[in-house]
């Protein structure tokens, strides 16, 4: 579909700088309604619109590298294998009525209730360790730098 | 001097424009090619840290557009500009192309010149033309962007100097002040004032009072910059300079620019990234409306050539069973068995001989485990007793006359998962005991030819069938092949599932061979279906027998396939049934866990046995004897199978076996009780 005589080469364009490969991701930390606690959503797509299949998704850096090989988490996590991994779901953004991945929250609070066990919270910022301990649970699995 | 290099927009679409789109043509637009407004945006210039390489990497000069496009009015959050773009659908792969873009993009650029010449309105500068074509069967959409911008001539210069930081022209204070005014309205062209040092943004229309005046070297001209290239100032500059240049030629030779890319202050011990540089140009006023450029390249090829989305894996339903099926799978794998090769069983093609109760039921647990190819074998209709057990077919398919099962029960599993390569065949197996007459002798061979075509094209096969010996020829293809053969049968209460071992020719000399079907009976398969009563002749069973036998079946493929030995796993050692021994290391246990041989199930005490039959040399099925014959004489020898009374048990030895058997009865000395 190529039209190149639609317009001359102008000598005052500069090439353009879209990255190749380049890929849009919006993240969402939303309140599930079911199961009370944060949960992770998060989509991309290309700069086309078209988002990225599940095979392309695993590719992304926003996971760690060991995130799929059932490697065993940090010392907090003494349940067996099977809650290694939170499971990797589709579906709708509660809020924004968009199709997004998330982290399914299943097995949020007991992950989160072993970290502030062992570290002995103090009870007046148990909200903020709370919410302290569930990014450290996050990033074991995503790679949140900016 | 070098001539000054505009950074080009570069589209950005997000999913939601094209979803809108999609209901805008479908629910308003339907056939019209009309034109529309739509709403893009853009926001300064943005850079990431590599981080690997340590590098500031620019992102591009994006001009965005979302679900909200078709809204009106535009709503966009400080720092960023809403720009109206011209939107034309058109209904056909072929318009899109032939489109005179040429003219509509001179149609954009004539509302462009007019704003300059006629009303001074410097907010029609930036402006966007999108053509696009949806391909709704396919949810591809093909589109081209252009961004027009006028051309000047001679081209603009930059300073020896070159761009440089804005901290070098202006202080902290005075970025901060211009900061706060963009903040808290933001505009996309700007003018500011320096007074000592202090600075004051005015909006461009105060153009005319700047311009009067007689001191232009405390006039800058700002513009919120979309391009974070240190180099590249964002195209918008073009047109708004075209502008100034048009209205104010004498003051505009040398202009002083400010390219704000400040989204927010800058952290402590972050440099402002804002540029700055002065520009010079020795054309005079335009009079006529000057040559225009602005078709978006294709960012691969940077040809003039339009674009596509496909949206095809996320919007296509087909797509999405087969992306959810995969990531329950995965699942399975991430949290529970990580060395689980899903791909093997997955690439698995099964044939199954069979499409009643048995058959149903695998077919089924098959498509659980993700397997992609399923062909089915049966030679029936579907009759009225067939829907409440055999969970492919429904009340419709028994209705004149029955469907055949084999085609239907793909059908039916096409319905559930559109993904699956499920086929079909109508198929008589020919059966020892069961001669077959000159007329139909034609039609048996292409049968056959049919089954053993079909033997090599899968992987493993199920044996599913009624009857004994309708399983003989399927065992011997198998074993002649080399196949995973899974053999189910039911009793009233009772099952066997059974994995076939591997022909003698393929396996290593001393090894243990696991034995097929038939490997315990040393009966060759007769005709055990004539004169049979009725309760005799379909094989009457609790219904939970067959969902319990079929996907153990499965399941035991499954571990087989699993093991690195293939069909060659060994069996469990004797007494291997307790749990400490499924965790331990042992070559007879795949990653699911045992691989036996034999399961024969008793539901009246709900308790499966695992068993271990050895291979039988004189076996009517499996053993080289057979093989050989079958190999070096084809349908000949199957016929004389079928045909002759007494032919296999010549083949195998099992005459003698009898004769042995006969004489060592009769030279027992019964004692007889007085």
């Amino acid at each position: 579909m190529e039209e190149s005589s639609l317009e001359s080469v102008d000598n005052a364009s500069a090439a353009a700088t879209t990255l190749a490969g380049g890929v849009l991701c919006h993240q969402y930390v939303v309140l599930s309604p079911t199961f009370k606690v944060p949960t992770f959503y998060f989509s991309v797509h290309d700069f086309s619109g078209a988002p990225l299949t599940l095979t392309e998704v695993l590719q992304l850096p926003l996971f760690r590298r060991d995130a799929f090989e059932g490697a065993q988490v940090t010392t907090f996590s003494v349940q067996q294998s099977s809650a290694s991994f939170p499971l990797l779901s589709f579906g709708d953004h509660p809020a924004l009525n968009v199709h997004c991945w998330y982290l399914h929250p299943c097995g949020t609070s007991a992950a989160v209730e072993e970290i502030l066990d062992a570290a002995d919270a103090d009870e007046e910022q148990r909200h903020l360790r709370w919410l302290e301990a569930w990014f450290t649970l996050l990033s074991s699995l995503l790679d949140l730098r900016g | 001097m070098p001539v000054v290099q505009f950074a080009p927009f570069s589209s950005l679409v997000q999913p939601g424009f094209w979803h809108e789109l999609t209901r805008l043509k479908i629910d308003v637009l339907r056939l019209s090619d009309e034109s529309l407004t739509v709403n893009g945006s853009y926001s300064v210039g943005r850079s990431v840290r590599d981080r690997e390489t340590g590098q500031d990497v620019a992102l591009g000069c994006n001009l965005v557009l979302g679900a909200a496009a078709f809204e009106q009015p535009s709503q966009v959050p400080p720092m960023s500009v809403a720009i109206r773009g011209v939107f034309k659908n058109y209904n056909t792969i072929e318009e899109f192309k032939v489109a005179d873009k040429a003219s509509i993009f001179n149609e954009v650029t004539n509302d462009m010149w007019n704003s300059i010449v006629e009303s001074k309105d410097a907010s029609k500068l930036t402006q966007f033309l999108l053509l696009t074509f949806s391909d709704l069967k396919k949810y591809q959409y093909y589109y081209w962007f252009a961004f027009p911008a006028f051309v000047a001539k001679p081209a603009w210069e930059i300073s020896t100097e070159g761009w440089k930081a804005a901290d070098h022209e202006l202080n902290a204070s005075q970025l901060t002040s211009i900061f706060e005014s963009l903040h808290a309205q933001t505009k996309p062209f700007f003018l500011v004032k320096l007074t000592g040092d202090a600075a004051k943004v005015h909006p461009m229309d105060e153009a005319d009072v700047f311009f009067a005046s007689d001191s232009p070297d405390s006039t800058i001209v700002g513009f919120l910059d979309p391009s974070a290239s240190p180099d590249n100032p964002g195209w918008p500059l073009r047109n708004l300079l075209t502008y100034l240049q048009t209205l104010y030629p004498s003051k505009t030779t040398s202009v002083r620019i400010l390219c704000w890319r400040d989204g927010e202050l800058p952290v402590a011990g972050r440099a402002w990234k804002s540029r700055f540089g002065v520009v010079a140009s020795g054309g005079d006023r335009q009079t006529v409306k000057p040559t225009a450029v602005g078709w978006e390249r294709h960012p691969t090829t940077n040809k003039l050539t339009a674009r596509m989305a496909d949206l095809a894996p996320m919007m296509d339903p087909t797509r999405l069973a087969d992306q959810a099926v995969d990531l329950n799978l995965k699942l399975m794998r991430w949290r529970i068995i990580p060395s689980l090769d899903l791909e093997k069983i997955a690439r698995t093609r099964c044939l199954l001989l069979g499409a009643g109760t048995l058959g149903c039921y695998v077919a089924r647990t098959l498509m659980g485990w993700g397997v992609r190819t399923i062909t089915l074998v049966d030679s029936s209709r579907v009759s009225f007793s067939n829907p409440v057990r055999q969970p492919l077919f429904d009340f419709d398919d028994c209705l004149n006359g029955g469907k055949p099962k084999a085609a239907c029960a793909a059908e039916h599993l096409k319905k559930i998962f559109p993904g699956i390569n499920a086929t079909g065949y109508n198929l008589s197996i020919p059966m020892p005991g069961h001669p077959i007459p000159v007329s139909s002798r034609e039609q048996t061979q292409k049968d056959v030819e049919l089954l053993e075509k079909l033997f090599d094209e899968h992987d493993a096969i199920f044996l599913l069938m009624d009857s004994r010996e309708s399983r003989w020829l399927p065992t011997v293809l198998g074993a002649a092949k080399n196949k995973i053969v899974l053999n189910a049968a039911l009793g009233f209460d009772t099952y066997v599932v059974m994995r076939h071992g591997a022909r003698a020719a393929a396996s290593a000399p001393n090894f243990q061979r696991l034995g097929c079907y038939y490997c315990n009976d040393i009966v060759a398969p007769t005709d055990s279906l004539t004169d049979r009563t009725l309760d005799q002749m379909c094989t009457v069973s609790r219904p939970g027998l067959a969902p319990i036998a079929a996907s153990t079946a499965v399941e035991l493929m499954v571990s087989l396939l699993q093991h690195p030995d293939g069909i060659h796993a060994p069996p469990p050692p004797p007494q291997s049934t307790t749990a400490n021994d499924i965790e331990s290391e042992s070559a007879s246990n795949s990653v699911l866990g045992l691989v036996p041989h034999q399961l024969r199930g008793f539901l009246a005490q709900f308790r499966t046995l695992p068993v271990t039959g050895a291979a039988f040399d004189g076996c009517t099925g499996c053993s080289e004897a057979v093989i050989n014959v079958y190999e070096k004489e084809g349908f000949a020898m199957i016929l004389r199978a079928c045909n002759e009374t007494g032919y296999l048990e010549v083949l195998t030895g099992l005459d003698k076996l009898y004769m042995e058997g006969d004489a060592a009865l009769e030279s027992v000395d019964w004692e007889e009780d007085e």
